[in-house]
């Protein structure tokens, strides 16, 4: 388990889920795999707090500061903001894809571009 | 330090494998209600890679928020929808073929950033300097800095676990806590109206019309 081996995973995720939006014709499942984006996002940032060197540690440290930590943590603070816009994103979007589908009896990307207007 | 075993390494591509394979299934099934149990296995194998990565608050919050929420939550839609079976279609050859030829070339383009940059590794530099390996394994001795209370000088490496304080990642629920109230107050408060706004606008999406309503 590297950095390296980490990032692959990550890439593989994310090109997964944009291979899922671009491609994938329901709403609902376009959705989804916006969220395996966001996660394979989430798996990079949480593997650089893991495995690169922060400035304050670099070069022999002589304190744990608070700082150090701080620098240590980044992306793991950073995986729980983008957790929880990801959150408000599919909240929103799922609530998008009801009133959509009440309106036109669709969730259909296809039949949306088609009944733009 | 965090310790680099075989153990480790054929947990990592296990729970790596599966999350890669249930990824893969949320895409290609037929069935969005399928898509819908893989999508959260998905969840649930990228928080066993957030344990193995020392992320354990964050394995947590994946767990509680994405497979017990987000996942209930695309369930939920995927049957208020009611295209469950053969609703997954492409949305035609053109937008598969062109598709996938993006996702391809960026994950070509991530991959080969990843592999050909020298990024520092924590655990090399740590293996070479006692001092990052105390404060990453918890194996020092520090004093309390007598200007800052959060500053542990860390001043002999020790084997005596009676004496040695907690490393970086051996407490990082504690860690994350404190940054949240105090460097990251402000962004902690703005994400928190940023899920009310969310929750208002998603109740004000779905909210059902009835006839001669005035919205």
């Amino acid at each position: 388990m590297t950095l390296e081996n980490t990032l692959l995973v990550s890439a593989a995720i994310f090109g997964i889920g944009l291979f899922g939006a671009l491609s994938r014709r329901n709403l609902v499942v376009v959705l989804m795999s916006v969220e395996l984006m966001f996660n394979a996002v989430n798996i990079a940032a949480i593997a650089f707090a893991r495995f690169t060197v922060p400035a304050a540690l670099a070069g022999g440290p002589v304190a744990l500061t608070s700082d150090a930590v701080r620098q240590v943590l980044t992306g793991q603070v950073f995986a729980v903001f983008i957790i929880a816009v990801a959150a408000a994103e599919i909240t929103l979007g799922l609530a998008l894809a009801v009133a959509i589908y009440r309106r036109r009896e669709t969730a259909e990307v296809t039949d949306l571009a088609a009944a733009r207007g | 330090m965090i310790e680099r075993s075989a153990i480790v390494d054929i947990a990592f591509w296990l729970i790596a494998g599966s999350a890669i394979g249930t990824s893969l299934m949320v895409v290609v099934l037929r069935d969005v209600f399928k898509a819908a149990l893989f999508l959260a296995a998905s969840f649930l194998a990228a928080a066993g890679l957030f344990v193995l990565l020392r992320a354990e608050f964050l394995a947590a919050v994946q767990v509680l928020i994405y497979v017990g929420a987000i996942s209930v939550l695309i369930v939920f839609t995927v049957l208020l929808v009611r295209q469950v079976s053969g609703g997954n279609r492409p949305s035609g050859p053109f937008y598969v073929g062109a598709g996938g030829l993006a996702a391809v070339l960026v994950a070509l383009a991530i991959g080969y950033a990843a592999v050909n940059t020298d990024w520092s590794d924590l655990d090399a530099a740590a293996a070479g300097d006692a001092r990052l390996a105390a404060a990453l394994s918890g194996q020092y001795e520090a004093q309390p800095s007598p200007g800052d209370p959060g500053v542990d000088v860390i001043t002999v490496p020790v084997n005596d676990p009676e004496r040695a304080r907690a490393g970086v990642f051996e407490r990082t629920t504690n860690h994350l806590g404190t940054l949240f109230v105090r460097d990251y107050v402000l962004a902690f408060e703005v994400i928190s109206i940023v899920l009310l706004a969310a929750l208002i606008g998603a109740l004000a999406l779905s909210r059902e019309r009835r006839e001669g309503d005035a919205a």
